[in-house]
Parts: structure tokens; C-alpha cells; sequence
């Protein structure tokens, strides 16, 4: 809890950054770079260092980190399905599923499917990606794929439609599209957001979150969230904006509140590429500026409307009462060894797991 | 006098970033405010400092290589240096003021293309409700 406020992260990950996971193609050793990048420049010198990275990051660190070293109550985990660049797609299915499995009280989980293998194999890999998880409660897209490059797009009749009435018709609520920050030097073009109105309008029952919303194509995202109710902008990467660029972050919420309000804007971070608690303690007093309120014409930011984006946007997408969420998690084993050893410091968790020598560090 | 240094800058008029093409608002990296240094030596070696827009930009490798290019094509240069300065971070406060009418131009020609209006989300969801 952040100050009383129910925080539910809407993206974390635990990836698989090995190099015998890495495709050794240009794009996807440069991706890898990319992520290690992030972590070392957007919050330094609270990270791990690159060798360290370089490894399976187990889901148990991960839950440990968001749960122990943050106020994060719960959090989404992602199945993701990058695999042109990670040959298990960087987040491996086996991990979401070990995440809801064995605490439920704590994550909600996505399926992936890659929509540049055709629309059979998308139902196929669905049905059985839900046969085996079936409190999954959302949907993982990538717009592109390397190698060859290819792309597929959102208003596509044929193989996106069906696709999301797939989604919709087994009890998904969310379908989130990876948008607005290239996966490496490829083309710009698939991660554009100009292909998100027609889903939004054809399927009012799921709701659709603009991930990365922000980072680049902001006005179009805000355009596409000021004006349907079911498309939703995902703070993964630009919440970090918070620590790293504070007067970007600043003005991007403007944008957002200006255009689309705080109902439409859901807090994540892609835990553990970034730490949450610093970006958190940003957000526990963040307030706009008088030029920026003046800039854009928009009321201060309540207290209410900051726990609408940390966790109760979100939170009421999935049709998850906080109330309730509260109770499960009040005595789980975080919230027991917590009240013993209170917060505890940032990373200390896969820190300690790397000096003990439970993973295997890349050379 | 158009010195060497003169010639520089009117070349870098014409790298333009290409984001800033996507966003359907073409600017050079001058008028986006990617240059942050510029030194001409008396021996015609030009050295470049550039920043990227953001720590995640992936296009700044290519647009380096379209100022390399460009600069090394100029009558009386040298050598060439374009060097990647990441110790400064991007804001829109950084763009020329040229960049700002141009941006703002198009943001405005956006809003009157998609008659969007703040918050419109609301008004269908009252929609939705009634309807069903």
C-alpha cells in the first residue's frame, strides 16, 4: 500500500536474458543491450550490473522484489512471446504460470501468442495456453517480429478479429499491444498507434491497454484514449520517466489528464528492469507544477485520482474488488515476512540470490 | 563569411529525424535540438556531440551515420567525429523555435483532423450504458 492506496502493477517481468537464450542475430543482441541499458541509466546506480543481468531471473525473485522491497500489492506478469529475439520469447510461459499458481492472492496472469504465425496457430496456442491457465486474464501482443522482419496490425479483420472474439468468448478481459517503443532498429511503422480504434470500437467488452503509452506517438495515444472507453494507457517504462526524467513524466501526465482523465491511466513499471519503490515514492507526492497546470488547463492531481492509476483503474478492468484483494493478502507469506523485517532494500532479494549462487550468471 | 563552420550547420538542416517524418512533423536534428556541441578545428575536423530523444532511442546509430555522412561530404573537411552525448536529457524545451511552431502546427492540424475532444471517452460510455 502506498500511503492507503492499493497498488496493482500492471507489468512485471522476469526474463531470460542468458546468452544461450539470445538469438545471436544483430537486432535481438541489441535488444538485450537495450534492456540492460535501462536498467543501469533510468534509475543508476541501484542496479544490477550487466553480467549480473544476463541470466533466468526466477519468478520467486521477481515476486520477491515486487512484494517485499515495494508497495506493490499485486502485479500482472506477462507470457511473452518475443521469439525472434529469445528463443522462450524472453518471458516464458512456464513463469506465468508458476506466478498465478502459487500465489493468486498476489499475481494475475497473460497468455502470448505471436500473431505473425497465422491465425490457426494463434487459436491453437490460446486454447491451450487457457487450458492450462485458466485465471489467465489477459492477452500479450508484439506488433513485429525480426528475421524475417514482418509486422501484422490491430484492425486486421481476419487475423486480429477473430482473434480478440477468441479472447473475449474465454473470459479475457484485456488484450495489451506492446506500442510506442521499437524493438531495436527496425521499422518504426508497427509501433505506431493508429490501428487501436477499430478493435476499441468493435470490442467494447475487452478492454485494451497502450502499452508503453507514452514514450513516443503520445498525442495519438491520448486521441485514442480520450476517445474510447476501453483503451487505456499503460505507464510500463514511461512511469520510470518519474525518476529519470521528471519533467517529461510531468508533462505527459498532463497530456493524459487533459485528454483522457485519470480513470484511463494504469500504473505499471516491467518490474524488474526497474525497481518500483523509487518510481512509487515519485508518485506518493507527485503534484503538477502551476505552468503545468496552466499549460494544460487541468485541475491539480488528487490523492484519489493518483489511486485510480496505482492500482484501482486497473484493478476495476479486471473486475477485482480491492476490498477483498486486501483481505487475501493480508496474511500471505509477504505480508508475514514484512511485518518482520519491514521493507526491505532495493534488488537485496536477486542480489542475495545471485551471491548465493542460485543462478547461473553468464560469462 | 561562409565559413567552414557555416557550411556544417546549413548541412545539418538536411538530416532530419526520422521519428519526427513518422509524426508528420519533419525536423532536422538542428531544429529537434539533438546537437549539443559543435566544434570546426583549424584543420577542417569536425567533431559532433548528439543526444537521443530518449535513453531508449534506437534510431540515434542511424542518424549519427546521416550526419557522419552528410558533414564528411562538405568541401574542406577532413575528418569527422559525431560522438553519442548521453549525460544530457532531451526535453520538447530543447526543440529550435522553429521546431516548436512546426510541432505545434501539426498538433493543431491533428486535433482539427480528428475532432477529438477531452475526456469524449465518457460521453460514449454513457452511451454504451443507456443502449444496453
Amino acid at each position: 500500500m502506498l500511503d492507503g492506496m492499493f497498488v496493482f502493477n500492471a507489468v512485471s517481468h522476469a526474463y531470460n536474458l542468458t546468452d544461450e537464450n539470445t538469438h545471436n542475430t544483430r537486432h535481438a543482441q541489441s535488444l538485450r543491450d537495450l534492456l540492460l541499458i535501462l536498467h543501469r541509466d533510468w534509475q543508476p546506480g541501484i542496479g544490477l550490473s550487466a553480467m549480473e543481468q544476463t541470466s533466468d531471473w526466477p519468478i520467486e525473485i521477481l515476486a520477491r522484489t515486487l512484494f517485499l522491497e515495494s508497495d506493490c500489492d499485486m502485479a500482472a506478469t506477462h507470457t511473452l512471446r518475443l521469439d525472434s529475439y529469445f528463443k522462450d520469447g524472453l518471458c516464458a510461459r512456464r513463469k506465468t504460470v508458476e506466478a498465478v499458481r502459487r500465489w493468486p492472492q498476489r499475481f494475475v496472469g497473460y497468455v502470448g501468442v505471436d500473431p505473425t504465425m497465422g491465425l490457426d496457430v494463434c487459436l491453437r496456442e490460446l486454447d491451450e495456453q487457457l487450458e492450462e491457465m485458466p485465471q489467465a486474464v489477459g492477452l500479450k501482443l508484439y506488433p513485429a517480429q525480426i528475421d524475417p522482419i514482418r509486422s501484422w496490425r490491430m484492425d486486421d479483420p481476419k487475423l486480429a478479429f477473430p482473434l480478440f472474439k477468441r479472447a473475449l468468448d474465454r473470459g479475457l478481459k484485456i488484450v495489451a499491444i506492446h506500442k510506442a517503443a521499437p524493438l531495436g532498429a527496425v521499422p518504426l511503422n508497427p509501433f505506431k498507434v493508429d490501428d487501436i480504434d477499430i478493435p476499441a470500437d468493435q470490442f467494447p467488452e475487452l478492454a485494451f491497454e497502450i502499452i508503453h503509452a507514452g514514450f513516443a506517438f503520445t498525442e495519438e495515444t491520448c486521441m485514442a484514449m480520450a476517445r474510447y472507453p476501453n483503451v487505456y494507457g499503460n505507464l510500463e517504462i514511461t512511469s520510470a520517466f518519474a525518476t529519470k526524467a521528471p519533467g517529461m513524466f510531468e508533462e505527459l501526465m498532463g497530456q493524459f489528464m487533459y485528454w483522457a482523465g485519470p480513470s484511463k491511466v494504469i500504473f505499471s513499471d516491467g518490474n524488474m528492469v526497474f525497481h518500483s519503490q523509487p518510481i512509487l515514492e515519485k508518485l506518493r507526492t507527485f503534484k503538477f507544477k502551476d505552468s503545468t497546470l496552466e499549460r494544460w488547463g487541468v485541475p491539480q492531481i488528487t490523492k484519489e485520482d493518483m489511486a485510480l492509476i496505482v492500482g484501482g483503474n486497473y484493478a476495476r478492468i479486471l473486475g477485482i474488488d480491492i476490498e477483498a484483494a486486501k483481505k487475501r493478502i493480508a496474511n500471505d507469506e509477504f505480508s508475514k515476512e514484512r511485518a518482520r523485517t519491514g521493507i526491505q532494500p532495493i534488488y537485496s532479494n536477486w542480489r542475495k540470490y545471485i551471491k548465493e549462487g542460485g543462478l547461473a550468471v553468464s560469462a | 563569411m561562409n565559413t567552414l563552420r557555416d557550411k556544417v550547420v546549413a548541412s545539418l538542416a538536411d538530416v532530419v529525424d526520422p521519428c519526427s517524418i513518422s509524426a508528420g512533423a519533419p525536423l532536422s536534428v538542428l531544429d529537434m535540438g539533438l546537437v549539443t556541441e559543435l566544434k570546426v578545428n583549424a584543420a577542417g575536423v569536425v567533431t559532433i556531440s548528439m543526444r537521443p530523444t530518449s535513453a531508449m532511442c534506437t534510431m540515434i546509430a542511424g542518424i549519427m551515420k546521416g550526419v557522419e555522412e552528410t558533414v564528411a561530404s562538405i568541401e574542406g573537411v577532413t575528418g569527422v567525429h559525431v560522438l553519442l552525448n548521453s549525460d544530457t536529457i532531451w526535453t520538447e524545451a530543447d526543440l529550435s523555435e522553429r521546431g516548436r511552431r512546426v510541432l505545434e502546427a501539426r498538433r493543431q492540424r491533428s486535433r482539427g483532423e480528428v475532432q477529438v475532444k477531452p475526456h469524449e471517452w465518457k460521453t460514449r460510455r454513457s452511451r454504451l450504458q443507456v443502449s444496453s
